[in-house]
């Protein structure tokens, strides 16, 4: 029961209290809208962490999803209900790809591929005129949500896609395959000598990380009813991996708590004018020199060590 | 009966012979270790037969199927399962995590089932984690179970290496060094730990440098000298051949007279 208790509180407030304070403000309910797509994006990028890989990427298979989802619907008129599942299923499986040439490589060079990988995306996006329509970039997508509150149906769905990804991370990290993950990211070596296949598991963790990436920026995208190559570019891989940092690696909650606590502090600076940037940037480097293991190491500097024992 | 089976075997690293056509095989139930000095090519050798490294020629058979240059995860699932020096483990995880996750050939319930959490999967779970504990247990580590990797001393961790491999449920087990930088007692026990691995059927090919305890252990020896195999037999044998004293000792040089 008691380890049912925070997670209930977060879903009352998210669920219950947030939108019954906001739900009057477009403005906000658009900046917590933002911040559940967000924050679901994030979680692939978490889910490559996981497995020892620094991924730029995810704007790429953002913008992948999104012009999935808006070429269907806009162009094919596909219904939105079945644009979205095939547009994760589109990053995942580019992402798989990919992933299955480029995960050999570690570290840095693994980052700057993924980095250069989002700039190519972008400049596919820009160039494929004959499915993208190039940089005028498809505009006028239906839109699911509709009517006086389209806006809190937006913010629901939104949160409980949040919900369900948060759900699908975390019973991944409890499972075998979670397991495994860690052991790839622990030593890739040590893994195989015991007959985990690696390549294959590497491949699967960024193809889900890619679908999430994929389903995001696709719901983003119809949030938005437009797309065009620069809808998702390297600020926003960047941001993506910088949630993960900030909220901490080591807890599934790290994306959203990040993409929560940077995106919220982004829009509450917005007082401050000219200086916004410059003091979101300056308190993002405090954060990350007093908490290099993320703001979640906060609350869970004291419990570590009642965590520890307990888990296996 | 042959277990397995090394013929000509040959590795070349840009201008140097690390492993030069080498052929030996381990018979099924024995003791056999590889000795050499530094620098004959024991390690290359054991990489290539663990799948780690990939021969430029020769062939490795086991239980006569084809091994040679098959991934290492296809080659422990063959039966083959190699341990690593003491450094080489999931430093964050706790011991029993180690054990749990190389029981990852033996997992059969799907991975969906895993993911929901199936009555099925979660039997598995709970049987893994016995066995687990078990051979925890059996190397000496029981009252360490829970403890991160990290903060273990080294004896200990050669023995979690040992347990992990055993987890996979090897056929035969490849042991890298088992004894470096261990004192006599703790030599001691490892030598009975591998023994005891021995009866309970498991074959071992062990490559290491502490001469004293591999003669205790060994059932054949192969030496190996600059990346070729000079002598081969016994421990008495080997202790008595007179190229296997000059490749440790050096030769007496006739025109210093020493």
């Amino acid at each position: 029961m008691n380890r049912l208790l925070g997670p209930l509180i977060g879903l009352a407030l998210y669920l219950g209290i947030v939108p019954l304070l906001i739900h009057g403000s477009s403005y906000w309910l658009t900046v917590f809208i933002n911040i559940s797509l967000l924050a679901f994006t994030s979680l692939g990028v978490w889910l490559t962490f996981y497995i020892g890989r620094i991924n730029i990427a995810q704007g790429a298979f953002a913008l992948i999803g999104g012009y999935a989802v808006a070429v269907l619907t806009t162009l094919h008129g596909w219904p939105f209900w079945l644009a979205l599942p095939m547009a994760g299923l589109v990053a995942g499986l580019v992402g798989g790809v990919v992933g299955s040439t480029i995960l050999r490589l570690r570290g840095v060079y693994f980052a700057m591929l993924t980095l250069c990988l989002t700039e190519a995306t972008r400049l596919l996006a820009l160039n494929w005129t004959g499915v993208t329509q190039g940089a005028s970039g498809i505009i006028g997508i239906p839109t699911p949500f509709g009517g006086d509150s389209s806006y809190l149906q937006a913010y629901f769905f939104s949160a409980l896609l949040l919900l369900a990804g948060l759900l699908a991370i975390w019973r991944i990290t409890q499972c075998r395959m979670g397991r495994v993950f860690r052991a790839l990211q622990a030593h890739e070596d040590l893994a195989a000598s015991i007959g985990i296949n690696v390549a294959q598991y590497r491949v699967l963790a960024f193809s889900i990380a890619c679908a999430f990436g994929g389903l995001g920026g696709a719901v983003l995208t119809v949030f938005l009813q437009s797309i065009y190559p620069t809808s998702f570019n390297v600020t926003n891989s960047t941001d993506f991996m910088l949630y993960c940092f900030l909220g901490g690696l080591q807890f599934v909650l790290g994306p959203a708590v990040g993409a929560l606590v940077l995106f919220l502090g982004f829009q509450l600076l917005s007082a401050l004018g000219s200086y916004q940037a410059l003091v979101y940037a300056i308190l993002m480097v405090l954060a990350m020199l007093l908490l290099p293991n993320g703001l979640l190491s906060l609350r869970f500097s004291v419990r570590q060590k009642s965590m520890r024992e307990g888990q296996v | 009966m042959s277990l397995l089976q090394v013929s000509s075997l040959s590795k070349r690293f840009g201008g140097l012979q690390a492993v030069d056509n080498m052929s030996f095989e381990v018979r099924a139930g024995e003791i056999l270790s590889v000795i050499g000095p530094n620098g004959a090519g024991k390690s290359t050798l054991f990489k290539m037969i663990a799948g780690a490294l990939k021969p430029n020629s020769g062939e490795i058979y086991f239980d006569s199927r084809r091994i040679t240059g098959q991934p290492q995860h296809i080659v422990a699932q063959k039966g083959v399962v190699r341990t690593f020096q003491e450094t080489t483990i999931f430093r964050e995880m706790s011991a029993l995590e180690h054990v749990v996750i190389a029981h990852h050939l033996q997992a059969t319930s799907g991975a969906w089932g895993a993911f929901v959490n199936s009555g099925r999967s979660r039997r598995e779970e709970e049987a893994i984690r016995q066995s687990a504990a078990e051979i925890l247990n059996y190397l000496g580590l029981g009252h360490v179970q829970n403890e991160a990797a990290k903060n273990l001393p080294h004896g200990y961790l050669r023995a979690l290496g040992i347990a992990m491999a055993l987890a996979a449920k090897p056929k035969l087990l490849l042991l890298d060094e088992p004894f470096a930088g261990m004192n006599p007692e703790e030599t001691d026990r490892a030598i009975e730990m591998v023994r005891g691995i021995c009866m309970r059927g498991v074959t071992v090919l062990l490559v290491e440098h502490d001469m004293r305890a591999v003669m205790r252990i060994s059932h054949r020896i192969v030496a190996v000298s600059f990346g070729r195999k000079i002598a081969e037999g016994s421990p008495q044998e080997i202790q008595n051949n007179p190229s296997v004293i000059e490749a440790y000792l050096g030769r007496e040089d006739d025109e210093l007279g020493i």
